[in-house]
């Protein structure tokens, strides 16, 4: 039986937990008159990008080559930092920052990024230490 | 020997990871805590500065739509006015050293941002609440149609806001105050009424009874020194029909009270984490103890003194608070301040982040008092450690 | 130097029969030949380890005083006499006594490192580590964990342990036991040339075959000690 590794299951796990929060506690303004805030766009970018690091956290549990492995991190990596970028710098929030998408979405969408970033860049140093000792011996 | 205690650690990862966690709680429980109550604290005074007036004089009107407490701590948006000679009259009061005027107004959302704003526009030659505020951040004089924003209105220098389909460009951003001035638009009496009758002119009814030209929102008194400022505002409420004179003292004071309850909730639960915790640590080492006297044995049996003995595992307990303190700091931190907006709505209270300096200073000391507390949770189990039977434990076996 | 002992007693707390205390170690004068392999055999339970504990000044005894040549042990307060003990006395404990933590080479050089400050002298101290280590067939174990070693290279381990520090004298509870008949004879032969080269070695045992490595023999019954010629 393949061994399953606890660091992709962990990475899976923060991907998950970042899209179930975009879709319910995380998610853009909403005016009086149903209409989305500027924040939206964020939103919407940062679900996309979500979405492909989980995607791409669930296809590194089936590869065993360590090359794919570190590409794959490398690219989660990236994502991560993408999402952390998206609200506020890559996309404007709402004009106010008493409003929801400054005091929940972007927070939470940060921590989690961080968390994900963070993880990667803990696989991605694993995954160079064990080409080296391949070297070495 | 010289890495012993770090081999220790590593040795065990669940022990040392759980241990560290609870470090991590107890250090992020109080620097969090911590920045929150100097936080709370910074917006008071911070309020208490901005507000400047002994006495604010609002139409009897506007306590039906908003009153104070809307006004600096939840800026709800609204619309009062009274005409300008009651302004006058209430200026003349007896007892009053100065005195000026602010207009309010809201504006539309479609018109200019994501949600309405507070427009308050001052009187620059008179005012002394907001103007030296003004004159900290921005250093000039505004002109027509210039708008300055609060430190949470998300407009950039240079830009325009569209106020009633009025372009006012954003000539600057004000220092953050805590309170929900920091999510107001500041122009000059000028330019709130040219917006008055850009509104009127699109049809909206801003419940002006007269000339826009004649009217004002608030007064803000100076009592002279030596005058009671509350019979001030007694003949205020008096001598003027339909206005309402509220001492900013009392006002202050019913907010610092309000603070105190929070500050000492916040302190109570701190307390109650930290004594918890130091139990749940306490017991852990002393659990650990039964784990490791065949360990410390050895140590014994190679030569190893006592007080070496309990240096080891003091010095465990130091790395693990050290860094579990750090990481505790870290998180504590990270989170309040990306919380802030959130903690500040659900409290309504003026809450000022402290600057960079107070933070630092506030860490170190979070940091101190782990680093305290962690190895004297872990004394009595260095202390019985130390005090191993080594007989008795040869004799049973290693 | 000589390690000897004089009226040494050890009474433990315990409710046996009438009285309230029993004695693992009847009064025993005794001086241990330098140089020598001296056993001490007996069955389990009749007070070898407990006095080998208090030779070894790990044990304060009920009365009596040890001796390591003028030096008396339990005269000593504990800093003094750990050192003490770390400088003059090794100890080989009963079972194993690696720290899994260590690698094999930290675990040998462990008791040198425990008071000296000079790093001067680490490079010369695993050189000579590394040498006893092959000397005793765990030459290719240097940085491996004790967890992975057999039996065998555990008591081996100890050994070289005990010996890195050049002891006076070096004392060694049950060494064989759990070893088979090839280890065993490995670690009596150690011993015996540990003693040739002039340290004063106790060893308590209950392995018949160390009778005949044994320089001098004694044997242990219910806390009485008697020599066997």
């Amino acid at each position: 039986m393949k061994k399953v590794r606890a660091m992709d299951v962990t990475k899976v796990l923060v991907c998950a937990v970042l899209l179930v929060g975009l879709f319910t506690v995380l998610h853009p303004c909403l005016h009086e008159d149903g209409t989305k805030g500027m924040c939206a766009s964020a939103w919407t970018g940062t679900v996309a990008v979500a979405g492909i690091a989980a995607v791409l956290g669930i296809l590194e549990m089936f590869f065993e080559n360590r090359k794919i492995r570190t590409l794959i991190s490398v690219i989660m990596l990236a994502a991560a930092v993408v999402c952390f970028l998206m609200p506020g710098v890559f996309f404007r929030l709402c004009m106010m920052e008493t409003m929801y998408c400054h005091t929940v979405m972007k927070p939470g969408i940060r921590i989690l990024s961080v968390c994900l970033a963070g993880l990667s860049l803990v696989n991605l140093i694993g995954l160079m230490r064990k080409k080296d000792v391949h070297r070495k011996k | 020997m010289r890495h012993l205690s770090i081999r220790n650690l590593t040795a065990r990862p669940g022990r040392t990871i759980a241990l560290g966690l609870l470090i991590v709680f107890l250090s992020m429980a109080l620097f969090g805590g911590s920045v929150m109550v100097r936080s709370l604290n910074g917006g008071l005074a911070s309020l208490e500065a901005r507000l400047g007036a002994d006495v604010i004089v609002v139409p009897s009107s506007a306590k039906s739509s908003t009153n104070l407490d809307y006004l600096f701590l939840q800026g709800t948006t609204g619309y009062y006015y009274m005409d300008t000679e009651k302004a006058q009259k209430i200026a003349q009061t007896e007892g009053v050293e100065r005195a000026s005027f602010q207009i309010f107004m809201a504006s539309l959302r479609a018109s200019c941002c994501s949600m309405p704003v507070q427009v308050i526009g001052i009187d620059q030659d008179t005012d002394f609440t907001i103007q030296p505020w003004i004159e900290e951040s921005f250093g000039r004089r505004l002109g027509d149609l210039d708008v300055l924003v609060g430190s949470k209105v998300n407009a950039g220098i240079g830009e325009s806001i569209r106020i009633y389909n009025t372009d006012c460009p954003v000539v600057g951003r004000l220092a953050a105050t805590g309170t929900t001035l920091d999510t107001g638009v500041f122009c000059t009496v000028d330019t709130v009424r040219l917006l008055l009758h850009a509104a009127s002119e699109l049809g909206h009814d801003l419940k002006i009874s007269g000339d826009p030209e004649n009217v004002v929102s608030a007064v803000y008194l100076k009592v002279k020194d030596g005058v009671d400022v509350q019979s001030v505002a007694d003949r205020v409420n008096v001598y003027v029909r339909k206005v309402e004179a509220v001492r900013t003292r009392s006002y202050i004071t019913g907010i610092a009270d309000s603070l105190g309850g929070v500050e000492k909730t916040i302190r109570t639960l701190i307390v109650c984490v930290w004594i918890l915790a130091f139990l749940i640590l306490m017991a852990a080492f002393t659990m650990l103890t039964g784990e490791r006297k065949k360990e410390f044995a050895v140590l014994r049996v190679i030569g190893m003194s006592r007080g070496k003995l309990a240096w080891v595992l003091l010095k465990e307990s130091l790395l693990l608070s050290l860094f579990g303190g750090v990481i505790g700091i870290v998180l504590g931190g990270a989170l309040t301040f990306s919380f802030q907006g959130l903690i500040e709505e659900a409290l309504s209270l003026p809450f000022l982040m402290p600057g960079v300096s107070e933070l630092l200073l506030l860490a170190i000391m979070t940091l101190v008092v782990v680093m305290l507390v962690g190895p004297m949770s872990s004394a009595v189990s260095a202390w019985k450690l130390s005090r191993v039977d080594i007989g008795r434990i040869l004799r049973e076996g290693i | 130097m000589k390690l000897r002992c004089e009226q040494l007693e050890m009474h433990f707390f315990r409710k046996t029969g009438d009285a309230n205390f029993f004695v693992a170690v009847a009064p025993l004068s005794l001086s241990l030949p330098e140089a020598a392999l001296t056993v001490l055999m007996g069955r389990s339970g009749s007070g070898k380890t407990t006095l080998m504990n208090m030779l070894s000044g790990l044990l304060r005894s009920t009365s009596g005083r040890v001796f390591l040549g003028e030096d008396e042990l339990y005269a000593m307060d504990d800093r003094t006499l750990s050192r003490y003990r770390n400088r003059h006395i090794a100890v080989i404990p009963q079972g194993q006594s690696a720290l899994p933590q260590l690698s094999v080479m930290e675990n040998v050089l462990l008791p040198g490192m425990i008071y000296e400050k000079d790093r001067r002298q680490d490079a010369e101290r695993r050189r000579e580590a590394a040498e006893m280590l092959e000397q005793l067939g765990l030459g290719a174990l240097l940085d491996v964990s004790p967890r992975e070693l057999s039996g065998g290279e555990l008591r081996r381990l100890s050994i070289a342990r005990a010996l890195l520090m050049h002891p006076d004298v070096l004392c060694c509870d049950e060494p064989t036991a759990d070893l088979d008949d090839e280890n065993t004879r490995v670690v009596l032969d150690i011993l015996k040339k540990t003693a040739g080269d002039g340290c004063t070695v106790f060893m308590v045992t209950h392995e018949e075959d160390a009778v005949h490595y044994a320089d001098r023999l004694y044997r242990m019954q219910s806390g009485q000690v008697t020599e066997e010629k």
